[in-house]
């Protein structure tokens, strides 16, 4: 028999032990090509979101994707012949030739991952139209989806994942020329050592975390991108350590305390556990900061998704709404709207001046601003969103009475996130001080006046009216309004020019469809990411379930019940998927909180979502690994 | 003296029809309370799949088994698991320690799956371990430890419960002379003070002087018996000359 026949009957007969590999790898085409092939979809490419921005977010992201899978590839695979060493060696010890071996496998390797481009093409033709589907939902897209298959997305996926593979099978021949044969034989058994613990390290990991979170409260002060490439690299550094010693610390504390460490299963769990924290900590903390990224990365898109209405909300507040001089043309507008098949709802009014005057330390991207009085202000909120009004604002003041006097800025309609300094901010205006009391983002006047609004109390809204020019605002909703064009259309003949009409007609939504493109992006990374990361963490228990099985045999002898061992791996496998997730998660959260400050919204609903979520997908997989421990464990 | 272990044609047949291999063909067997009790006999005689079977871990193809009075066939597996739990001990030839813990707690672990109270659980252990002769090494871990120190280890571990039998399959296989002879010793101790009974599979001679009555298998059925009524050293030879005259026979492992 020569090579290639011994190595196309190993992959045969081994189909079913790479189940998971394949699986693994499999999924990466599949996802790679879905990816690569909307590049070269014509109806995405005709639906005019292939904007400079998106098809940079789509770049970046596919090479993240790359990178990520392929790190993910090499992964299961070196696991994968880290299982199978003992072949190799027998193979070595009965005389054949290390390179005849590593190209047995080397070939091996290669048809799994023939396989894997074959099948994951092929499925991946298959669940396009669903992918797509989902992308047109999910990003708002008005796209005909039809089945579609791209030449370009197969060619571009088989020639990168042959390389990919073709580099893994290259890595593993060496790896298996270069080995020793005493090492081939011992893989399997080599007696556990105790790790070493270090005090100093375990403390200061919880200090370097510590600061890496305080730093990240702090980001906006210290400047954005410095503040978070610092917190980033103490937050990744501080994990490390944490898993390395600040767990085996406390682990080797439970099994100082007798009282505790007696109880029942409680001797075999924890003095498991503290070997496999100690041996994986690299794999634990990887997953730990793997986890952050993806919720942070999901809680940021569906962050954005879901404050695309609420931004919707603040830029179109109203049918329409129109800023005049006087309000003497109020009554013609009344005449048409009654004249017309709609019906009033809501015509809120307001008097405000415009300011383009004015000195600041605020770093304001405005050249002018609006000023409201405080009376105008409740009025409007109250209707527009009595949610919030009964929340903030019912019972709010301004002090007049000092020397500065306080105001609310409210941001500019449309603005997503800024990251102005939020803090300590004064106003010059006509030579008196107004300080910033509060910084808020709501529904008031929308996109008929494009710029930031100034609320002040009514005392210094008449101060002020005094120097500037009163406008009249009046926002109007209706009935119906979706289909409006015959209503606006009368109502531009029966207004003057100079008056600035703004109707929901005109705002543009379709700005906000790269958000939906980036909310789809963002899920699909995530996606991929959860997957990968449950795959890993897996990978990592169901070698250390092989490695003790003996010794669980040993433990039913002496008397040991099967549900007591049951008991006790499913703690053993939970645990280590708890903690990096609890340790993700708190990071996450942090990272949350400054998109938080970023935003000026409360984010505590899609931050809970995206834990939530991750954390379902992620428990499937800890379920899962724990049947696949008791079956290799061989509990019933 | 009570009867504590006894089995009625006992049998065990591996592998499915058409290619069937009789492990054991019709064991009678009685073993007394206090008994140290060796089997012998070449590989695939039946002598682990014997102590299998009495010790609860394999169940037979047919015939009865009885420990302390109770047909086997009869046990749930939760009460299997705590007949194993306070009746029986365990010694491997490759000490079955576990590597993540300490000899202390490796040593503790039979009561503590039976949730004694941690100061009772230390105590019990500080005496064992003195009796084994380890007491200076309980904070070491398996790693650190002779061979010898292991199996007294693992010996201490079997003895903590105070079970009634303990079954031994080759103990001193892996062990030097002189690490044999003292485990050897430390058992015989046990077996006269604590009055537990000992069963033990063994290759070796040497180790098989030490008990009582010596079992012969050959082929799943009992070919001989032997009992000591003389000094060790004279019981010793009459094993080396039962041993030939099965061809084989001491020499079989050379």
């Amino acid at each position: 028999m020569n090579t290639f026949s011994i190595a196309y009957k190993n992959y045969k007969s081994n189909l079913k032990v790479y189940r998971l590999h394949l699986a693994a790898m499999i999924f990466s085409v599949i996802a790679y090509y879905n990816f690569v092939s909307l590049k070269h979809n014509p109806e995405v490419l005709k639906a005019q979101v292939n904007t400079r921005e998106i098809a940079g977010t789509a770049n970046v992201t596919q090479i993240v994707l790359l990178l990520f899978l392929v790190f993910f590839i090499w992964y299961s695979t070196s696991f994968f012949l880290n299982q199978r060493k003992k072949e190799i060696g027998i193979y070595t010890f009965m005389g054949v030739q290390k390179s005849k071996i590593g190209a047995i496998f080397a070939i091996e390797s290669l048809f799994l991952g023939l396989t894997s481009i074959i099948v994951g093409l092929a499925l991946g033709v298959l669940l396009g139209k669903l992918f797509l589907m989902m992308l047109a939902k999910v990003a708002l897209l008005n796209v005909q989806v039809d089945f579609f298959v791209s030449s370009g997305g197969l060619i571009e996926t088989s020639i990168t994942f042959f390389i990919v593979f073709f580099l893994t099978s290259l890595q593993g021949y060496i790896s298996i020329v270069r080995s020793k044969l005493i090492d081939l034989f011992n893989a399997s058994k080599k007696e556990e050592q105790i790790p070493k613990v270090s005090y100093v390290k375990g403390v200061l990991s919880i200090a370097i975390l510590g600061l890496g979170y305080y730093v990240s409260i702090k980001a906006l002060i210290l400047g954005f991108f410095t503040g978070i490439l610092i917190t980033l690299i103490l937050v990744v550094w501080g994990t490390y350590w944490l898993f390395g010693s600040f767990f085996t610390i406390v682990a080797r504390y439970l099994t100082n305390r007798k009282s505790l460490l007696y109880k029942g299963t409680n001797l075999v769990s924890i003095s498991n556990q503290i070997f496999k924290i100690r041996k994986n900590y690299r794999t634990l903390a990887t997953i730990a900061v793997l986890i952050a990224t993806t919720i942070t990365a999901f809680g940021t898109v569906s962050s954005l998704k879901y404050f695309v209405n609420k931004n919707y909300e603040t830029e179109v507040p109203y049918t329409f709404s129109y800023v005049a001089e006087s309000e003497d043309i109020d009554n013609s507008i009344k005449t048409v709207i009654d004249n017309s098949n709609h019906n009033l709802e809501l015509w809120k009014k307001s008097k405000i001046l415009f300011v383009d005057k004015f000195s600041t330390n605020y770093n304001l991207y405005n050249r002018s601003f609006a000023v409201m009085s405080l009376t105008d202000f409740k009025e409007i909120v109250k209707d527009l969103d009595p949610e919030s009004y009964e929340k903030n604002y019912s019972d709010i003041t301004l002090d007049d009475s000092q020397e500065v006097s306080q105001v609310i800025y409210v941001e500019s309609p449309g603005v997503m996130m800024s990251i102005l300094k939020k803090y300590d901010g004064t106003i010059n205006i006509n030579d008196s001080d107004f300080q910033i009391k509060e910084q808020i983002k709501t529904p008031l006047l929308g996109g008929g006046v494009p710029s930031s609004v100034l609320i002040v109390s009514d005392k210094d809204y008449t101060k002020l009216s005094e120097s500037f020019k009163e406008y009249y605002f009046d926002g109007i909703i209706v009935d119906n309004d979706e289909n409006t064009e015959k209503l606006i259309n009368s109502i531009r003949e029966a207004i003057p020019k100079n008056v600035g009409l703004y109707s929901k007609m005109q705002a543009h939504k379709g700005k906000y469809d790269i958000f939906g493109v980036v909310y789809f992006l963002g899920a699909f990374m995530s996606l991929v990411f959860i997957v990968a990361t449950g795959s890993i963490i897996y990978f990592k228990l169901i070698s250390d379930a092989l490695d003790d099985k003996e010794k669980y045999v040993m433990l039913r002898k002496i008397g040991m019940t099967q549900k007591e061992i049951t008991n006790s791996i499913s703690q053993q496998v939970g645990i280590s998927f708890l903690i990096p997730l609890i340790i993700g998660s708190i990071h996450s959260i942090f990272a949350i909180r400054v998109l938080m400050d970023l935003m000026n919204y409360d984010l505590t609903i899609p931050t809970v979502i995206s834990i939530a979520a991750f954390t379902v997908i992620y428990g499937v997989f800890c379920f899962g690994t724990i049947r696949k421990s008791l079956s290799i464990i061989g509990v019933k | 003296m009570s009867t504590i272990i006894e089995t009625k044609n006992l049998k065990k047949v591996y592998g499915t029809k058409g290619v069937s291999f009789n492990a054991l063909d019709g064991i009678d067997l009685k073993v007394e309370k206090g008994d140290f009790l060796g089997i012998m006999g070449p590989s695939g005689a039946g002598k682990t799949t014997l102590l299998n079977l009495i010790s609860t871990i394999d169940k037979p193809t047919s015939g009865e088994i009885f420990l302390e009075g109770k047909e086997l066939n009869n046990l749930k597996d939760r009460e299997l698991a705590k007949l194993r739990r306070n009746s029986i001990g365990f010694i491997f030839q490759d000490f079955n320690l576990l590597d993540n813990m300490t000899v202390e707690d490796n040593i503790a672990l039979p009561l503590a799956l039976e949730r004694k109270h941690h100061k009772n659980i230390l105590n019990k252990v500080d005496e064992i371990s003195s009796f084994f002769g380890i007491k200076d090494h309980i904070k070491k871990y398996p790693y650190q430890l002779s061979g010898g120190q292991k199996q007294r280890t693992a010996a201490a571990r079997a003895l903590i419960t105070s079970p009634s039998v303990i079954f031994a399959d080759e103990p001193t296989g892996a062990l030097d002379s002189k690490s044999s002879a003292e485990l050897l010793q430390s058992m015989l101790k046990m077996n006269e003070e604590f009055h537990t009974t000992v069963m033990m599979v063994t290759h070796d001679a040497f180790a098989a002087s030490y008990c009582k009555r010596i079992l012969f298998l050959k082929d799943g059925k009992i070919y001989a018996r032997l009992d000591k009524n003389e000094s060790r050293k004279e019981f010793f030879h009459r094993i080396l000359d039962l041993l030939s005259s099965f061809g084989g026979g001491s020499h079989e492992h050379f």
